[in-house]
């Protein structure tokens, strides 16, 4: 990965997050929920770049979420690291993409990440996150998620693209040339 | 993975920085968030208004015949007058005398489905400080918990299932601990007497025992009792005063009770 991939990450990860505490948490909420930017990033980053990518993207946008809310430290940071990997796993084994590709890992990565938040937030000690009113959010948050999706994977696409053919063949010819 | 749970058992145990940390990062974010906010709020009052058609075009027809009716005053002043009355409201709180308090306006809601929290546009540079109260002209709203930033602080709502306030119910004289529940709009009145005789409407105010809070604080009234012979204790809701959904502006007591 290069650095202009890796600043563009970190440019994704900031603006999710801002648009995670401004935007979506006043005025885009949807029966009262809210979807999970930075989560529905990772799920994109991890079906372009693969499992330990998505991982790590996870870890580190699930980190500065964290900064913002109450409930324990890192609780977020392995909840998208887990979904970053699975969804990673799940796309090496796809056979041919599809349109419909960015919506569906979208509602997986927001309900497997909900689930997980929940149950491992609720074995950190937070035992009120097992209730019925959580399954309801985690499903109406998924299947948000899944519209987010159809933004959120061209903009990582944009993120991890690489240089160009083109540019790579500029770059490869000025090497020979030397 | 190591590197997170390390991190979720250093939070639990409150040990660590991280609450500086999270602080920190809040101030850091503080002008980006504003100016994302003043960005944002149209798009999102424009979404808001889309997905509320009809609802927003019966307000249309009402609006324009209030529109008739009050013609000449400014839209700025009518909402100008209506902060000024929320403000107002929040000067003769009964409850409020004595203590110092500091009116405080309600900038952002929790980012996440899993916490009832808002953010208040008064920091520590304000005085404000952990535990405090936070009331409304209804009564209470909840109390500022970690991280206080400079310029902003978190209030952990009632309604969350994290908070817990030593309350007294007005008739029975029976003191019980109010917890916030996620579902529905009620909260949990626990550890009640179960021999005590709790009738519905009765009105539930803090105790002042034993709590972050002063005493004869209104919270709400009991909506609901459920009494089963052999049971510890007797299962009552309380529907709370405050308006969780609508807060705009608050006042933080600056007492740290208990």
């Amino acid at each position: 990965m290069t650095w202009s991939q890796r600043l563009k990450l970190a440019i994704v990860i900031v603006v999710g997050v801002i648009l995670q505490t401004t935007l979506f948490s006043t005025g885009l909420r949807v029966f009262g929920v809210t979807p999970d930017v930075a989560l529905v990033l990772t799920a994109a980053v991890a079906y372009y770049q693969g499992p330990e990518r998505g991982a790590t993207f996870g870890f580190f946008a699930g980190l500065v979420i964290d900064l913002f809310l109450n409930t324990p430290f890192g609780l977020s940071a392995l909840s998208f690291a887990l979904v970053g990997y699975g969804i990673g796993v799940v796309q090496s084994g796809l056979v041919r993409a599809s349109r419909w590709v960015p919506p569906i890992m979208g509602v997986l990565g927001g309900l497997a990440g909900g689930a997980l938040f929940v149950c491992i937030g609720a074995l950190a000690g937070r035992e009120e996150l097992l209730a019925l009113r959580s399954m309801k959010v985690v499903i109406i948050a998924g299947v948000y998620d899944g519209f987010l999706a159809l933004v959120a994977f061209p903009v990582a696409r944009w993120a991890t693209r690489g240089p160009s053919r083109e540019a790579r063949g500029r770059l490869g010819r000025g090497w020979v040339a030397r | 993975m190591i590197t997170a749970v390390a991190l979720i058992t250093l939070d639990v145990r409150e040990s660590g920085p991280l609450s500086e940390v999270r602080g920190v990062a809040r101030d850091a974010m503080t002008p980006v968030a504003d100016a994302a906010d003043a960005v944002f709020s149209p798009v999102g009052d424009w979404i808001d208004g889309v997905t509320r058609s009809t609802a927003l075009k019966e307000e249309n027809a009402r609006l324009r015949r209030q529109l008739e009716e009050a013609r000449g005053q400014g839209a700025t002043a009518r909402a100008a007058t209506e902060e000024n009355k929320q403000l107002k409201k929040l000067l003769d709180l009964p409850y409020v005398e004595g203590n110092d308090a500091i009116a405080a306006q309600v900038v952002e809601a929790a980012p996440s489905n899993f916490e009832f929290t808002v953010q208040i546009g008064k920091g520590s540079s304000d005085g404000i400080g952990v535990d405090m109260p936070v009331v409304t002209g209804a009564g209470l709203v909840g109390r500022v918990i970690e991280p206080v930033s400079r310029d902003r602080a978190t209030v952990l709502l009632l309604r969350d299932p994290q908070s817990g306030v030593g309350v007294r119910i007005e008739k029975s004289q029976t003191s019980g601990v109010v917890k916030g529940r996620a579902d529905g709009g009620t909260l949990r009145l626990e550890f009640v007497d179960p021999n005590a005789s709790v009738s519905e409407g009765e009105l539930v105010s803090t105790s002042g025992q034993n709590s972050r809070f002063p005493a004869a604080i209104p919270v709400g009234t009991v909506s609901k009792v459920t009494k089963t012979q052999g049971d510890l204790q007797q299962d009552i809701l309380v529907k709370p005063f405050a308006d969780f959904s609508r807060l705009d502006y608050v006042k933080v007591l600056r007492v740290r009770a208990g």
